[in-house]
């Protein structure tokens, strides 16, 4: 692969993480309104399925945290070494 | 199904369409990402510089993460649901649920209604309530009607009365059936969600069906009471 290859392929790259981390944004979002929707109306249920419910919920809430930070720190990594590349 | 009681079942359908979505797109972002994964891979080729190994690492973890967090949010839609069909089976109105129907039905209003709902959502939640005010008096007027029809199954166990009287227990057993119907499902299912709303009103309502039952009852002793000659003239 070429210099020139190789920037193309660091840039398109870089364009899928923005898209994926722009989608990943919009679902945090809308993931606080469901599960403060969901807390409100399931509240203190300690059925199984609620408490199911919740930790699925609190989990995901803390992947979207998690995604977002693998997402920049691989755009960050690959900026870095784009830059040696000049 | 009361208001309320429909209205915690709309909010908790919502969630579940808001995470079932929130899973498609959390899959799609997944999927760039995953794309984005294999150029950096494409481009550590012929290379091994740590900062590219790096991105290539990172950006798998974030495929991962962003499916994890698909996975996560389709499954809480599931158990969401599981709730739901445990709390409000099928959400289908049943205004005779099953024996653990009102309980839970209960639960959840107590859960919605009157802390939370009441809280954040109160001010919407309120002026919803103004708005349903007609449908409340209606479901209050069915359980009253309801109220009516176990009263008459009452009075007539077996059809027309005054023909001839089978004996004064025969109403009783009848009777005692209906009543848990009533209490069970009509007191948790209506009442109790009218409560929420409007204690007063729904108090009144409940000592009038009282009443009508403690009338009833009367009238039934008394009529016990008249076909006891008559069962002895048989």
């Amino acid at each position: 692969m070429s210099v020139g290859e190789v920037k193309a392929a660091l840039g398109e790259a870089n364009r899928l993480l923005d898209q994926g981390r722009t989608t990943i944004e919009e679902i945090g979002d809308d993931l606080h309104q469901a599960a403060a929707l969901l807390l409100a109306t399931l509240h203190d249920s300690r059925r199984d399925e609620a408490e199911k419910a919740r930790k699925a919920t609190a989990d995901a809430v803390r992947e979207v945290k998690l995604t977002l930070r693998a997402i920049n720190a691989a755009q960050q990594s690959a900026n870095e070494y784009r830059k040696r590349l000049g | 199904m009361s208001s309320l009681l429909a209205q915690a079942v709309a909010q908790l359908r919502s969630a579940i369409d808001q995470l079932d979505g929130l899973a498609v797109r959390a899959t799609r972002a997944a999927e760039d990402v995953a794309q984005g994964h294999a150029r950096y891979a494409d481009a550590s080729r012929g290379t091994d510089h740590p900062k590219l190994r790096a991105a290539v690492a990172e950006s798998r973890i974030g495929v991962d993460k962003a499916r994890r967090l698909a996975r996560l949010s389709s499954e809480a839609a599931r158990h969401v649901a599981a709730y739901l069909n445990a709390v409000a089976p099928g959400s289908a109105p049943q205004p005779l649920a099953t024996a653990s129907g009102p309980p839970s039905g209960e639960d959840l209003l107590a859960d919605s209604g009157r802390r939370d709902l009441a809280r954040s959502r109160a001010r919407g939640f309120l002026s919803r309530s103004v708005r349903k005010a007609d449908e409340l008096q209606e479901q209050a007027s069915k359980a009253t009607e309801m109220v009516q029809q176990s009263i008459k199954v009452f009075r007539n166990p077996k059809g027309p009365g005054g023909t001839h009287s089978t004996g004064t227990g025969t109403p009783t057993a009848s009777g005692l059936p209906a009543r848990p119907k009533m209490d069970g499902a009509e007191a948790a299912g209506n009442l109790v969600v009218v409560g929420l709303l409007a204690g007063v009103a729904v108090h009144r309502i409940s000592s009038v069906i009282g009443e009508r039952i403690a009338r009833f009852r009367g009238r039934e002793r008394r009529r016990a009471e008249r076909s006891d000659p008559g069962s002895g003239e048989r």
